[in-house]
């Protein structure tokens, strides 16, 4: 296996490509007494239109997620996670799904349990259809909550082809409409060896648990490899609505502004700093220390006020999001003050420390290791054990060169009123 | 893990050696015996000493300096427990091995910053945190009567511990609080830092190098506090049989919460402290437990139903949040439920399930920083902190010990809150 140090750290993952295809990554680690192990899959709730071997192919809205719903049914067949305290669970985004089991005790025995419930998957009409019910539960949950509305409507002035104006959950015309077949389909489509990749995290014997990883995968017979394109489509930079106002079931009103700034705008490499340094810039910016923040806060613009950036096929979505008893004023304030933005070195300097103190506590948490490495893997395959060089390379520098190229009158309000 | 206590006049170090984390957590406990008055008083402290100081007199100021420490972590807290108080006050910083040398002494300036340099004016808290502290409490206390479970929990409590600190609840003190003034707290935090016990627990991956350095700090700290505190500290409530009552009320609610209270008469240490865990576990807590199968999933009474154990004095309390038509039922199916605790077919089917959440609920404790500091500080007080030790003595339960505790349950209160809101 090949060994990925993390200097500084004092941290070493291991990888390997098992024949398959199937990635495979190892932390080991004895500073904790239990694991954490997942198969994740790069397909997730964005897929809609794509081609297989070149045939064309449009799937349902929420298949993603009803597929993990099916092929984690065959949990409750599993007694031994009870009577090994395991706990296992599995989560539906956009770019990809996740199995997962968290335990303490016969890391071996949770390696075959994970791998049953991916690997052995069955499916029958009846089954379906009751899940169906579950479902459209969980999706009117969501639509019930009416800051998944106000989400979703915002998302909607912002971008025009994005899968993202789409809940992960799907339609409700979708999932009721869902069928074995579409499952099947997506299955054998999307859950091939190139497209999985395996994490083991926490106290196990490596060279044990790798020796049943690949025993097992050996054993299964894998369908060709067919070669998938997922179509893309074009996003326009500019924003959709730039001026919204609706009536929500909310006490207290609320003013949401999105920024819209392409990726290919940031020039700096590898793309996984370009969020970071958007990240240093927005929270210098509006977060909590800013003047701005603490400027509104004092005159009473705003009961609570947060920073939040997000990304799309090709676009960074920077939201500032303020519940405000004073929605037009401080609409009118915040369009003057975007002309008078700057940051200085200092509070540069302290974003970035914060940025580099948040890495290197991630590694703390064997569920936090196993997110590094499902978020490098599926965003940008590969996973950077240089991460630490690269945060301190992070500097001031090109930081003003981004921030003068970010277009702050590209943006899109959504004021919410009470109903 | 590597534990040593370090003695000094007025104070003591504890340290904890693990390599497990990259932060380094210093933790002081300040703890008296129970005492109702300086209980109101100081549930203001932990904002008050984490909002401002003297060199950093707003929020903003605190949070920027704290950013060019690395992000270090300022928390503190205040709870009553058994018949004693504690205010904990905990800083988390970033290992200086990964930082800056020069991060060790700046981060425990900072803490001694926090802890011993309150924002006071003229002999008082500053009025604004003052102000923002107590709308905080005021309006926790306010949305106590919100919310079905806690005000059901909440008033189960008032009347399962009549006249013990335990039935102490900020809700039932909301005048009480409207009435204290800055200087009052601020004599009380003086009164803690001179006559309360101290102790201070150091936490991380520390080299014989660095804790001689750390020891210095940290005695810097501490030295300067005069502290006259000399009484043994002692963990306990008496036991008491007080008799059975039923009390019902009304709310606004459209549910309807259920407390069956039963105190457990006694009870050896071992059952106490072992034995009670694994008994909850199976009746209320794990997956498909009896109270769940019995009350919801084969009854269809409710949504949710379980059960949870009071340390002092050793009871349990079983909840539920049903529908009025369902109340008779569901009291039946809960007696029934406890009664099944007497029968090993039924405790054997989650025997097996709840000792292993017992073992992955020892190793979360290795996991978590927090954890750790309590499990040594509750070290003091008759409990064992050494989790292996404590594993072993869970693993030695067995079958019959379940049944034998049952025996010793003395059920003395039924609380419903009746949802008659149509």
């Amino acid at each position: 296996m090949e060994k990925l140090l993390f200097k500084n750290l004092d941290e070493i993952i291991y990888k390997d490509t098992l024949k398959s295809g199937i990635e495979v990554y190892l932390y080991p680690t004895t500073k904790t007494k239990n694991f954490y192990m997942s198969i994740t899959v790069k397909y997730g709730a964005k897929v809609r239109d794509y081609s297989v071997d070149g045939k064309n192919k449009v799937i349902k809205y929420g298949l993603a997620h009803f597929l993990e719903h099916k092929v984690m049914e065959s949990r409750k067949k599993q007694k031994q996670i009870g009577n090994l305290g395991l706990s296992a669970n599995a989560n539906t985004s956009y770019c990809r799904t996740n199995f997962n089991i968290y335990g303490s005790r016969r890391p071996d025995l949770a390696l075959k349990i994970l791998f049953d419930i991916f690997f052995k998957f069955k499916i029958d009409d009846k089954s379906v259809e009751r899940e169906k019910g579950i479902i459209l539960e969980e999706y009117n949950n969501e639509m019930n909550d009416p800051y998944s509305r106000i989400e979703l409507q915002d998302i909607n002035n912002i971008l025009k082809n994005s899968y993202l104006k789409t809940s992960v959950l799907g339609t409700k015309e979708d999932i009721s409409n869902m069928t074995k077949e579409d499952l099947m389909t997506a299955y054998d489509d999307f859950y091939t060896p190139k497209n999985i990749f395996i994490s083991v995290t926490g106290n196990f014997d490596e060279k044990v648990i790798y020796k049943k990883i690949i025993k097992y995968i050996n054993k299964i017979k894998f369908k060709k490899e067919k070669l998938l394109d997922i179509k893309k489509y074009v996003e326009p930079d500019n924003i959709i609505v730039p001026y919204m106002e609706i009536k929500e079931s909310v006490s207290v009103p609320k003013v949401i502004m999105d920024f819209k700034i392409n990726k290919n705008s940031i020039k700096v490499e590898p793309k996984i700093i370009k969020m970071l340094y958007l990240r240093i810039i927005f929270y210098s910016l509006f977060g909590g220390t800013s003047s701005l923040y603490n400027q509104y806060k004092k005159e009473g613009l705003f009961t609570k006020f947060s920073t939040y950036i997000s990304e799309s096929e090709d676009h960074y979505l920077c939201q500032l999001n303020a519940a405000t008893n004073k929605p037009d004023e401080f609409i009118k304030k915040i369009k003057k003050d975007l002309k008078k933005l700057i940051i200085d070195n200092n509070t540069f300097e302290r974003k970035k420390k914060l940025i580099v103190s948040n890495y290197i506590s991630r590694f703390e948490s064997i569920e936090n290791v196993e997110s590094i490495i499902v978020g490098d893997i599926v965003y940008y395959d590969k996973l950077y054990n240089n991460m630490y060089d690269l945060l301190c390379d992070i500097n001031y520098e090109e930081l003003t060169k981004i921030f003068n190229s970010i277009d702050f009158d590209n943006y899109s309000i959504l004021k919410v009123l009470p109903k | 893990m590597e534990y040593k206590k370090v003695e000094r006049n007025t104070y003591n170090i504890n340290i904890i050696k693990t390599d497990r984390f990259k932060s380094i957590d210093l933790t002081v406990f300040f703890t008296n015996e129970f005492e109702k008055d300086s209980v109101i008083k100081a549930t203001f402290l932990p904002t008050l000493l984490t909002s401002s100081t003297k060199k950093y007199k707003n929020i903003n100021d605190l949070n920027i300096y704290t950013e060019e420490l690395y992000g270090v972590d300022i928390s503190s807290s205040f709870i009553d427990f058994g018949n004693l108080m504690k205010l904990r006050f905990s800083m988390g910083f970033l290992d200086p091995k990964y930082t800056e040398k020069s991060m060790l002494k700046k981060s425990l300036d900072f803490f001694k910053e926090c802890l011993l340099n309150p924002n006071v004016d003229g002999g008082e808290f500053n009025k604004e945190i003052f102000d923002m502290a107590k709308n905080s409490i005021l309006n926790k206390i306010k949305s106590i009567k919100d919310n079905l479970n806690s005000y059901a929990d909440m008033r189960l409590r008032n009347e399962m511990f009549a006249g013990l600190p335990t039935s102490f609840n900020l809700y039932n003190e909301y005048e009480n609080f409207e009435k204290v003034s800055p200087r009052e707290i601020y004599d009380l935090y003086l009164g803690i830092l001179s006559s309360w016990k101290i102790d201070v627990f150091l936490t991380g991956d520390i080299s014989t190098e660095e804790e001689k350095e750390y020891l210095e700090e940290i005695d810097k700290i501490f030295s300067s506090i005069k502290n006259n505190f000399n009484k043994k500290l002692i963990l306990f409530i008496e036991e008491d049989n007080p008799e059975f009552k039923e009390v019902v009320e009304s709310s606004d609610f459209s549910q309807s919460g259920i407390g069956v209270g039963y105190r457990f008469i006694g009870l050896t240490d071992y059952e106490k402290k072992y034995v009670s865990q694994l008994y909850n576990l199976i009746l209320g807590t794990v997956d498909n437990s009896i109270l769940f199968t019995e009350v919801r999933e084969k009854e269809s009474l409710c949504y949710s139903v379980g059960s949870y154990l009071v340390k002092y004095p050793m009871s349990l309390i079983i909840y539920s949040k049903i529908n009025k038509i369902n109340y008779d039922k569901a009291i039946i199916k809960i007696n029934e439920s406890v009664n099944k605790m007497n029968s090993r077919k039924y405790i054997s089917k989650l025997f097996k399930v709840a000792k292993e959440n017992i073992y992955v609920g020892l190793n979360y404790t290795y996991d978590t920083l927090s954890h750790i500091v309590e499990n040594y500080y509750l070290g003091m007080f008759d409990f064992e902190p050494d989790i292996e030790k404590r594993r072993k003595i869970y693993k030695s339960v067995k079958i019959k010990d379940i049944i034998k505790l049952n025996k010793h349950l003395n059920k003395s209160i039924i609380y419903y809150l009746r949802g008659d809101k149509e």
